[in-house]
């Protein structure tokens, strides 16, 4: 049996909900428009809006027409991908705090083990870490140092 | 795409790769490790190089990274870019074409040289790496442009729905696209609006010449291509299956 967090998601759903949010974001567009005072800055906006909803209605009535499950998430874990993008949205977070090179380190450790689908093993577990501790080194060296970006 | 100020190798790969998957066979699998895919991003990446010193020596203005550098060179030699130069220092301009007909030619021997152990050395990497040393990469890459975390944060947020649009059939490139063009094209429609909406002739503005008429035409083949292809081709398949 498929555990639940690796089913394949149906694409079809994803599709359809996808192709309204652009809807949406054009009307909305189309709405914030009317609010401009000069009539010359409504054009583009609006244009692109106007093309905007038709290409997305397009796209959503094709797909009620010809259901399709293609696409869809995949069979990832999910809360692997979800580990991975939070660290990265928490070294933004730390890197005023504790500085980019510590803030590196929680970023590079949660992708190690967000990536890790083999299992680890005695000499994985010391080489992946070290390698991850050469690159965020290495490229906080390069940055700060000869390229003189002003890391925190 | 080079001769874009602004729109470097990164978005002509995402193009290219884009149109490469598009017209793709059946059989080819994007995604997986298709080379076709491979040669259309690099192939795209190294076709900028060229576009990219139209800008560069033509108006000064950089048309990717690295000619950022060749100009800033060009400036501390007191090497005046623009049209001028063309016609004053002949002998600088095809240095620079020179230079890059043999570097294209040398793409080559490089390629196939420096692939072989290169980018098979960098395939071989575990994943378990690779994954968080290419995250830890767009970060710093990021956060170096202006020193700014909100531009990391803004970074994920779009990298997280372009994953998330891109998974359901929505192409990442044209909406990359639309971020770069985006001032251009509003530039250029307000200019045409405007003049059409004085002269009274809005309609002959934008279509009555031939390049406008010309490009549109290229924007319908562009439209109605790829479905008629695809339902000659189901036709095909059945007439087989028949």
């Amino acid at each position: 049996m498929t555990p639940p967090s690796a089913m394949k998601s149906g694409g079809q759903i994803g599709s359809l909900l996808a192709s309204l949010f652009f809807i949406c974001a054009g009307l909305i567009t189309l709405y914030d428009t009317t609010s401009y005072t000069d009539r010359d800055s409504q054009v583009f906006p609006q244009t692109i809006a106007i093309i905007l909803v038709v290409t997305a209605t397009v796209s959503f009535i094709a797909r009620v027409l010809q259901p399709s499950d293609e696409g869809g998430f995949g069979t990832g874990i999910w809360w692997l991908r979800v580990l991975l993008i939070m660290t990265m949205f928490l070294m933004c977070l730390l890197i005023p705090k504790i500085g980019f090179l510590p803030a590196g380190v929680v970023a590079f450790s949660g992708g190690l083990i967000a990536a890790m689908h083999e299992g680890w093993r005695a000499e994985t577990l010391i080489l992946y870490p070290v390698s991850g501790a050469v690159v965020i080194t290495a490229f906080y060296v390069l940055f700060k140092f000869v390229l003189y970006v002003p890391l925190p | 795409m080079g001769i874009l100020p602004g729109a470097s190798g990164s978005v002509a790969g995402l193009v290219a790769y884009s149109e490469a998957k598009r017209t793709a066979k059946q059989d080819q699998k994007f995604g997986e490790g298709e080379p076709n895919g491979i040669m259309a991003t690099e192939s795209a990446n190294s076709a900028t190089v060229g576009g990219g010193f139209i800008p560069t020596l033509v108006l000064g203005i950089p048309g990717t990274p690295p000619d950022a550098i060749v100009l800033g060179a060009r400036l501390v030699q007191g090497v005046r870019t623009g049209p001028a130069m063309f016609t004053q220092s002949g002998s600088i301009v095809f240095t620079f074409i020179y230079g890059l007909i043999i570097a294209t030619v040398l793409m080559l021997p490089a390629g196939l040289l420096i692939g072989r152990y290169a980018y098979k050395s960098i395939v071989t990497v575990p994943k378990a790496v690779l994954v968080p040393t290419v995250g830890f990469m767009t970060i710093i890459g990021t956060f170096a442009i202006r020193n700014s975390v909100s531009d990391v944060i803004i970074m994920l947020c779009l990298g997280v729905f372009g994953w998330v649009v891109a998974r359901f059939g929505f192409a990442a490139s044209p909406i990359v696209l639309g971020l770069m063009l985006g001032p251009i094209a509003e530039q250029g429609f307000v200019q045409g609006w405007t003049i059409g909406a004085a002269t009274n002739n809005l309609f002959g503005m934008f279509y009555g010449r031939p390049i406008s008429q010309g490009i549109l035409l290229f924007i319908l083949i562009t439209l109605i291509l790829p479905p008629v292809v695809k339902w000659q081709k189901s036709r095909r398949y059945e007439e087989a299956d028949q």
